[in-house]
């Protein structure tokens, strides 16, 4: 396997056209906001699914894209009405994931095994959600469990069982993390467009990001509805000071060391380094902290360099230049610059988070080490892990998976970056993958139609959609009316019984307007706690 | 009749009463002070359809009075724009961090750290912004009011800690609310601030329930703090949402209590901030450069660490000093820690204020360096030694003189410590809680504070004096360089005394490359024998190759202030009379100008701007300059700003007095600049000051105010992309001054006033609405609030 994409990728690298663009003195156009759209959609039983539509940059005339590729469908129980007030958002699918093959699971269980296989995948199957809004701390239940279930059960029994259970896990996580964070950015995209706020409010559309966010941390699932406008602000406010500070950062490190930087709009989150071919061909001091590379100054790759260069004119300099660009960062990274894309080593990156993978499972997997378990590497990891992002490496694994999404994210649907060197950018990318679970970024919107067209099915069968927003509300309602020992006590009839007995809450009818003032009581609980708190 | 005469004698009490009431004026205060707050902001969310900032556009807007032109004055810096706040008295602060040039004692306003440890230890009491105030005689605004009648929270000028409202925060934070709430703001991200925040209003809402209290403040830095990192105006709304909703609940407090109709409210600012959500404020490392060959190879002096975050350093949060060494010093290479060379203050970030140390001293340095590592011979090792006493014998004079100076102050601390040692050890050891009441305890404590610091100064001044002695001791005679070192002779971690302008423009940063030079006649050859650098020209050439945002210069320094004194200025204009120092403003050789000063027969501050180019000093201090057509493109881009109101151009040309010159120029691109460059860069002498005072004054004198372009910083403790302040434009020194008040204190509603002030006029203008006018403030009362508060 590895052979092979070793060959695929010499050949595509091979295969990258040089651009031989004329000399331009104009500056770059400044790339506008990708275009998205809404599609809203009735689901019977009183609901309707909200569809988010990106359209590809790069689609050409005659394209499927063109017509825009599903990314993000949610589902708002409206109870059937048209007031807002009694509205409640459930499920949030993120339509590019589609469902792991048995032999991508097989595959994410081995140890040690840092590639894509996305063998077999059937995208046709009904995608499940990666979020359930309802019931936003289900999952933090559910993985509890599981971690308990892996220190009790499965690592007392051997090296074999304990890694290839702790890798599965941590690919699963890894997975589900980087889908939500997909879904994320989609949905912060619709900030821009004030136009869609017909088909999700301002409101609505802040309790999905925050929610979204959330779900990536442990027990992020348990906060209050009443404190998700908080939590998304401080998120936000984290967010916008994260690629501020990176930009300043990847900008004066440039400057100093004399190349040249550019980021992709004020609001983009990555930014290129590029070289002059001309300067690198001397010598000269270079300080690489923050920038994770080698000296190019010297550099015979750069010297040599067939890929993928601009011509350029520098007004302050008045010289045309040849650019070779350097390396891609994310600037949506704590600290500092999360290097990407290395164009001189494009393996490099991959094989940096190749090896920090691989001492985490040597570690929790093959020697055993838990930092619940053991407090000296507890307290060891720990101060290493402080000094070392004291001094901006990228410690934190959902970080690198946050920057990770976020690129493919600009790639696929960030207009006007050159054809050219969005396909560079895009191959050396998918190099990056260590996750088996995870697609390749171009099956990912093929399989975002047909994803989106099981969904379709899902809603238009009468025992599929439908059913589970009837079995939802009548949760809701038990939630509502009975204590938790009550319905703990109902949910264990319902397995005792193989699923035979199932508590119905009333008829459909009474059950509405159960639900209905319920949810109305609790907006304007969470609307007077929000004024009255400093 | 009787009836009658009793109906007569209760409407008379009655009327007595009423009239009473009306007049009973601002009988308490409470003031929220928000850093960094500026007032455009607040007009565009309190003026819209469905304001976003509904309780400010309330409160403010239709039931008091609103400052739309209310200015800093002098930097827009936070600790002295506070100090003027704080005080209504000239600035006497001029940066958030200032050296003594000839011990490098910091006087680090910002640090909270020390304050605190100093404070739980029982050895301060007072920030040190406060106890530079108190050793010059200047009390606060809080200091009008007895102990027992204040309230203030956490800031800058800060005197007193109360345990009480941090012991509040810490607590209410894990203890008064329920474990879910606890639980939600961990998995969100704590804020150890905002619980601080919280409890000062806890305790505000408490005390205005009563009447003791008089003077009540709270500070809010998260404006500030926030725009510093991030342009998003939903997040800067956001917590300008906070402050909204504060306000209300403050305002509502105070309608429900006791004094509801004599307690004003009022909501005032520091300065401005520069941000706009579409641009970025980018950095330009200052350190680096003066660390680097182009900037002459210092060892820097910042206040913090650069780049604090990355390094494990950083995280010590004591350091006032850091010594950033350079790598390309031309004579000082590994003695970073006895020779630092320039001092940089770089906060609020759009400006820098840099002091360098003295050039002659540098002279005398680099020709002993020389010949202690060379060892030359014959005729070059001669006229080195020549150059060496020739150099001394020209500043002997004037170093003998600071020497004695200083002696003489010695002599007079070494008594003051002496009496303030037996103060101090007759002062009880433990307090009544009635004492404590009465802040007796926090007087000793000041006291004993005073005690410290003088002993600290007095081994500081004694060092230095005695190696300055030794310098000044050296003769031809006896000389022979391999006997000493220079650390000997040369004080260590010293600036000594200003530099001149020709100082600045010749600048020796080390010997030149070829090493020291004969001349033909055989003495040295001064052009050839040292490596110079013209620092006007130098900073304003400083620029980037990644300008890489719409509108942003390419170069971060838009211009450069430094100090002319009068002696110069008056031979240079011999038609003029009663000139005082000026300050001259550099932005190109070509465009300068010269701020001359004077004041009027009624003791008035006037100023004129008189545009100037290629201008140099010589070695005796006479100043050259051209004097060139007035266009577009001088400093302060006054002639060509659409917004200056005047009637004519030729008014420009023409002395004014500073109220003349506030109203022709707020409204443009530099708004106050002429009048905050005089107030920043020139020492007003004060009501009572002695020669003494001014000597103190001029140790903490920096050399040079750099401007940064307008969306450049120099910030280099971290990255400040979001915004900034510290520069002369409007949207840096434009802040906020708003009003309400209860029936009875007489602050108008639903009032505008576009009268432009600064906040000069802040303490002067509360102090006379509360009854308790000074008319020896130099501030003006704002006027439209005058008549009001004098009916009384």
């Amino acid at each position: 396997m590895r052979c092979w994409l070793f060959i695929l990728t010499g050949a595509a690298l091979a295969a990258a056209p040089r651009s031989l663009p004329e000399p331009k003195a104009e500056p770059r156009v400044e790339p506008k906001a990708a275009e998205f759209r809404v599609e809203r959609r009735a689901v019977n039983g009183g609901a309707e699914l909200l569809t988010v539509f990106g359209h590809a940059p790069d689609a050409s005339a005659g394209d499927d894209r063109l017509k825009g590729i599903p990314l993000v469908s949610v589902l708002r129980d409206t109870l059937g009405d048209s007031n807002p007030e009694n509205d409640r958002l459930r499920y949030v699918w993120v339509l590019t994931a589609a469902r792991p093959s048995v032999l991508q699971r097989v595959a994410a269980a081995t140890p040690f095994y840092y590639w894509r296989a996305g063998w077999f995948k059937n995208p046709d199957r009904i995608p499940s959600p990666v979020l359930d809004l309802g019931s936003a701390s289900k999952p933090v239940w559910n993985a509890l469990a599981g971690t308990i279930a892996q220190l009790m059960a499965f690592d007392p029994n051997g090296a074999f069982v304990r890694s290839s259970t702790r890798s599965y896990r941590n690919n699963a996580r890894d997975h589900r993390q980087l889908h939500l964070l997909e879904g994320l950015a989609v949905l912060s995209k619709l900030e821009d467009a004030p136009e869609l706020n017909e088909h999700l409010t301002q409101p609505e559309l802040l309790a999905i990001q925050a929610r979204l966010a959330l779900a990536g941390q442990t027990l992020g699932g348990l906060v209050s509805d009443a404190n998700l406008p908080e939590a998304y602000m401080k998120q936000r406010t984290r967010a916008m000071e994260e690629r501020g500070h990176n930009w300043e950062l990847l900008r004066q490190r440039a400057e100093a060391n004399g190349l040249y930087f550019e980021s992709f709009g004020l609001n983009g989150s990555q930014a290129l380094l590029w070289i002059a071919r001309q300067d690198a061909a001397g010598s000269r001091d270079f300080a690489g902290r923050f920038l994770s590379m080698s000296n190019p100054y010297g550099d015979p790759r750069i010297a040599n360099w067939a890929g993928y260069s601009e011509m350029r004119y520098l007004e302050a300099e008045q010289r045309y230049v040849e650019l070779v660009p350097l390396a891609l960062y994310s600037l949506d990274h704590p600290k500092a610059p999360l290097l990407l894309v290395d164009f001189r080593d494009t393996r490099a990156p991959k094989h940096r988070e190749m090896i920090r993978h691989a001492a985490v499972d040597g570690l929790s997997g093959i020697v055993g080490y838990s930092r619940w378990g053991n407090w000296p590497y507890f307290a060891g990891t720990s101060a290493w892990s402080f000094i070392r992002s004291r001094h901006g490496a990228p410690n934190s694994r959902p970080a690198r998976i946050r920057a990770y999404s976020q690129v493919r994210q600009w790639l696929a649907f960030d207009p006007p970056l050159d054809p050219a060197l969005r396909a560079d950018l895009r191959q050396r990318l998918e190099v990056l993958g260590v996750n088996p679970l995870e697609d390749n970024s171009n099956n990912e919107v093929r399989f975002a139609e047909r994803q989106f067209a099981a969904l379709e099915r899902y809603v238009e069968d009468p025992q599929g959609l439908a059913a589970r927003l009837e079995r939802d509300r009548s949760a809701e309602a038990a939630g509502y009316d009975h204590g938790l020992a009550t319905r703990a006590g109902l949910r264990a009839a319902h397995y005792a019984t193989f699923g035979l007995y199932r508590h119905r809450e009333r008829d459909a009818v009474s059950l509405a307007i159960r639900i209905d003032a319920a949810r109305r009581a609790g907006r304007r609980a969470t609307s007077l706690a929000a004024d009255a708190n400093p | 009749m009787r009836g009658i005469s009793l109906f007569f004698r209760v409407c008379a009490i009655a009327a007595i009463t009423a009239l009473s009431t009306l007049g009973a004026g601002v009988e308490r205060v409470v003031i929220v002070k928000v850093d960094g707050l500026p007032e455009r902001l607040l007009e565009r969310y309190t003026r819209e359809a469905r304001p976003r900032l509904p309780n400010i556009a309330q409160v403010f807007g239709r039931e008091g009075t609103w400052l739309e032109n209310f200015y800093v004055r002098g930097l827009s810096v936070s600790s002295p724009s506070w100090s003027l706040l704080d005080t209504g008295r000239p600035l006497q602060i001029h940066g958030n961090v200032e050296y003594d040039r000839f011990t490098l004692r910091p006087w680090d306003y910002l640090n909270f750290f020390p304050f605190y440890i100093g404070y739980a230890m029982s050895r301060r009491v007072d920030m040190p912004a406060v106890e530079l105030l108190d050793q010059r005689g200047i009390p606060l605004l809080i200091d009008r009011f007895p102990y027992e009648q204040r309230y203030q929270s956490i800031q800058l000028l800060q005197r007193g800690i109360r345990w009480s409202t941090l012991q509040g925060g810490l607590q209410g934070r894990f203890t008064s609310r329920p474990a879910k709430a606890l639980f939600d703001e961990w998995q969100t991200g704590f804020s150890m601030s905002s619980s601080i925040y919280i409890a000062a209003e806890r305790d505000i809402l408490r005390e205005l329930q009563g009447t003791k209290v008089r003077y009540l403040d709270y500070f809010a830095g998260d404006y500030d703090h926030v725009a510093h990192l991030v342009t998003d105006p939903a997040v800067q709304l956001h917590v300008l949402q906070s402050l909204d909703a504060l306000v209300g609940r403050l305002w509502r407090a105070i309608g429900s209590s006791p004094m509801a109709g004599s307690t004003a409210l009022v909501l005032v600012s520091d300065h401005g901030m520069n941000t706009t959500e579409d641009t970025f404020s980018q950095g330009y490392n200052l350190v680096d450069w003066f660390n680097g060959a182009a900037g002459g190879g210092h060892h820097v002096v910042t206040n913090r660490h650069p780049l604090t975050e990355f390094k494990l350093k950083g995280l010590d949060p004591f350091v006032s000093e850091v010594v950033t060494p350079s790598r390309d010093s031309f004579y000082l290479a590994g003695k970073s820690a006895e020779y630092p060379t320039v001092t940089l203050d770089l906060d609020g970030n759009e400006r820098a204020s840099i002091s360098l140390r003295e050039n002659s001293l540098n002279v005398v340095h680099v020709l002993l360096d020389q010949l202690i590592q060379r060892r030359f011979t014959g005729r070059l090792r001669a006229a080195a030694i020549e150059a060496l006493f020739a150099q001394l014998n020209q500043h002997r004079a004037a170093w003998g003189s600071r020497l004695d100076r200083i002696k003489t102050d010695l002599a007079a601390l070494r008594l003051r410590i002496g009496a303030q040692e037996t103060a101090v050890a007759a002062q009880p050891r433990k307090w009544t809680r009635q004492q404590r009441d009465l802040g007796l305890d926090k007087v000793a404590r000041r006291e004993f504070e005073r005690l410290e610091r003088w002993r600290d100064d007095e081994r500081r001044d004694s060092q230095y004096a005695l190696i300055l002695e030794r310098l000044l001791a050296l003769i031809p005679s006896d000389f022979d360089p391999g006997k000493f070192k220079a650390e000997d002779v040369i004080p260590t971690k010293s600036l000594g005394g200003v530099n001149s302008i020709y100082d600045l423009q010749n600048y020796v940063v080390g010997p030149a490359p070829g090493g020291l030079v004969l001349a033909a006649d055989g003495s040295l050859d001064w052009e050839k024998s040292f490596r110079r650098i013209d620092y006007f020209t130098a900073l304003s050439g400083i620029s980037v190759r990644n300008n890489v945002q719409k509108g942003v210069s390419a170069h971060a320094v838009e211009s450069v202030a430094v100090r002319v004194p009068r002696q110069a200025l008056v031979r240079a204009f011999p038609e003029e009379v009663a000139m005082e120092d000026g300050v001259w403003l550099w932005r190109s050789a070509e465009r300068q100008a010269l701020l001359l000063t004077r004041h009027n027969s009624e003791g008035r501050l006037e100023v004129r701007y008189v545009p100037a180019a290629h201008m140099t000093q010589d070695a005796a201090g006479d100043i050259h300059f051209e004097r060139p057509e007035w266009t577009a493109g001088f400093p302060l881009e006054l002639r060509e700003d659409l917004k200056l109101d005047v009637p004519s151009t030729e008014w420009l040309r023409d002395w004014h007095g500073e109220r003349e010159w506030l109203k022709a120029v707020h409204r443009t691109r530099y708004s106050n600049g002429i009048i905050g460059l005089v107030e920043a860069m020139l020492d007003p002498r004060l009501a009572g000051d002695d020669d003494s005072a001014v000597w103190r004054r001029a140790r903490l004198r920096t050399d040079m105010v750099v401007f940064a372009h307008d969306r450049w910083n120099f910030n280099v403790r971290g990255f400040n992309p979001g915004g900034n302040h510290g520069s002369l434009l409007r949207a840096s020194t434009h802040s906020v001054l708003l009003l309400a008040g209860g029936k009875d204190t007489g602050i108008p509603k639903g009032f505008k006033i576009e009268t432009p002030y600064d906040s000069l006029s802040f303490v002067p203008t509360i102090l006379t609405l509360m009854g308790k006018a000074e008319p020896t403030l130099p501030g003006p009362v704002i006027e439209e609030l005058r008549p009001l508060s004098n009916k009384r």
